[in-house]
């Protein structure tokens, strides 16, 4: 694996919701820059590589982090602390995200494409490629808002991966599709893979994760409980699923409301780097002052 | 120490000339998606403002002003170059607020230029102020009022619109991701701004007393309706009316600054507030 191409690299990556208890505990934190008074941590500092030509599965119970951790790879989010390097283009595929519900299925084809800036020409080619895929047929002139939800994931499908990202994303987005379209999905993602492409594939069914990856990596709680090939940790995961279903009712909850309460109180070793926004330097303060003096200079002119 | 609040706003800037040919797709899409489901579509685009013209003149021109001239002109056509100012103003002032926060679900990438959008909303309606400001003009000429050298300050007022909303945009749509009754405060501020801007009546020939009208000409909406007016119908130049000039341009680079200040530091936390 040393020679292979590091795609993604994550290390001790974190993200806090910050937890507002009203709306004026949220405005303080907009003015004065504070914290929340409480945070909430789905990632509690994670380290991992993943490669060219490799398929990855995340697994993991509700709550777990697996949508937040596959949002901030693909920077719709920004992490709290730690670093993520990504090399190449990235692509995410979640149910019904990324299209206009009042655009045509072709216009929302052509309006990814403008957004990604490419030429009149090439969007013609695409677009007759994403329209054979989807296999739509008429629907593809009508508005999306009339889309069942397996049409919805069969364009958002197609539109992704004709995007020709360098790391495919697919948040629990083939779950609704049928067993034909499902098909040849998969067909389409093993041959990506098999052209070096790296595939990030979040799922609850635990059978196409072991069709499709090589490796998976388990999230409990915003920890990362294991990383390794599919059918080890698979193996785990699923032996944990078990035991966790024959636990009693209040066994369940208690064992919940602990993680639950771990990723409240967690803290961030002192010395660590948050991410933050530049605060406004003391020449930019100084020109507003200016700005505002001249402003009020020329106001009382004008008024007296 | 540099001033980073010069080298922001020049990345603003940068962003918005690299991305134009983007500006300009997004805008025609934005149009086609506001009108797919009407009957009429963009034939509402000119079917509005008529009306609001007609409601107008026989308020304010028969109504109010009794078919009179006003600041030496017939009525109509005073309200004309106002009205269309003002359209063009309001609807990018209100619809520039939610830009953002209406777009940014379907951005799905960090590094997406997501200062663009207001300025998405700016360079789409120019179209109908285009038209409207064209259909004035000949209905000036109809009426025997014919351009002048001092017509060439149009460019001048239009640059300042444009930078005075481009600043303003920024800044609001920043605002309302933050803070979303902001988008609410904004529209009430506008309604009362329509009567304190001079669109529909004069507030020189008020009986208001000096000093308020002289607040009034601090309005940079009127410093803007005024000086199209000035423009076409041949009044005076723009560098006579200095301190007004130096007063507008001040507070257009105030929002700018604190439209840029607020963009980049949310920036990378507007995805958490939406």
């Amino acid at each position: 694996m040393d020679e292979a191409q590091v795609k993604l690299k994550v290390q001790a990556l974190t993200k806090a919701y910050d937890l507002f208890k009203n709306k004026s505990d949220h405005l303080k934190t907009l003015v004065f820059g504070q914290r929340a008074a409480s945070q909430f941590w789905a990632l509690k500092g994670l380290s991992f590589e993943i490669y060219a030509g490799e398929a990855v599965g995340i697994v993991g119970i509700n709550g777990s982090g697996k949508s937040t951790l596959v949002n901030l790879i693909s920077a719709r989010l920004a992490p709290t602390s730690g670093q993520l390097t990504v090399s190449g283009t990235v692509a995410i595929i979640a149910i019904g995200a990324g299209l206009k519900g009042q655009l045509t299925g072709l216009e929302n084809i052509r309006l990814k494409a403008l957004m990604q800036g490419l030429t009149t020409q090439e969007i013609a080619q695409v677009q007759q490629e994403i329209i054979e895929f989807a296999d739509l047929g008429a629907f593809i002139e009508q508005p999306v808002k009339t889309y069942s939800s397996g049409m919805r994931a069969r364009l958002g499908f197609a539109i992704a991966i004709h995007q020709k990202p360098d790391i495919l994303i697919i948040d629990e987005a083939l779950s609704v599709g049928d067993q034909t379209f499902y098909n040849k999905c998969m067909q389409k993602l093993l041959a990506l893979k098999a052209a070096g492409k790296t595939i990030i594939f979040v799922s609850h069914a635990l059978n196409q994760i072991t069709q499709l990856c090589d490796r998976v990596i388990w999230l409990h709680f915003g920890d990362l409980k294991e990383i390794g090939p599919t059918k080890m940790v698979l193996q785990n995961y699923r032996a944990f699923i078990t035991m966790f279903n024959q636990w009693s009712l209040t066994k369940k909850h208690t064992y919940q409301t602990q993680a639950k309460q771990a990723q409240a109180t967690f803290e961030l070793a002192p010395t660590t780097v948050r991410t933050k926004a530049q605060p406004m330097t003391w020449p930019t303060r100084l020109l507003a002052l200016a700005l505002t003096s001249l402003l009020a200079v020329v106001g009382l002119m004008i008024c007296l | 120490m540099k001033v980073t609040a010069m080298i922001e706003i020049k990345t603003i800037m940068k962003a918005q000339i690299a991305h134009f040919g983007l500006i300009l797709r997004l805008a025609h899409y934005d149009e086609r998606a506001t009108y797919q489901n009407h009957y009429l579509g963009l034939f509402w685009q000119f079917l509005n403002p008529l009306i609001q013209v007609g409601l107008y003149y026989l308020i304010f021109g028969l109504g109010f002003y009794n078919g009179k001239k006003v600041a030496g002109v017939a009525f109509i056509i005073w309200l004309l170059i106002g009205l269309t100012c003002w359209l063009y103003m309001n609807a990018t002032i209100l619809g520039a607020t939610t830009s953002i926060v209406r777009q940014l679900p379907f951005v799905s990438k960090l590094n997406f230029p997501v200062s663009i959008l207001p300025t998405v909303i700016l360079i789409g309606r120019l179209i109908n102020f285009g038209a409207m400001l064209g259909l004035t003009v000949l209905i000036m000429v109809s009426q025997g009022i014919y351009p002048t050298v001092m017509w060439l300050q149009l460019g001048y007022y239009f640059v300042c619109m444009l930078s005075f909303l481009f600043s303003l945009n920024l800044l609001s749509a920043t605002i309302t991701v933050l803070i979303r009754d902001y988008q609410i405060a904004l529209q009430s501020v506008m309604r009362v701004l329509f009567y304190l801007s001079g669109v529909v009546w004069d507030l020189n020939s008020t009986y208001f007393p000096a000093w308020l009208k002289r607040i009034f000409t601090l309005n940079p909406l009127t410093y803007i309706i005024e000086g199209f007016r000035n423009s076409l119908l041949s009044r005076h130049w723009f560098w006579q009316d200095g301190q007004q000039m130096v007063f507008f341009w001040t507070f257009v680079m105030l929002l700018l600054l604190i439209g840029t200040q607020l963009y980049f530091k949310f920036r990378p936390r507007f995805m958490d507030l939406i």
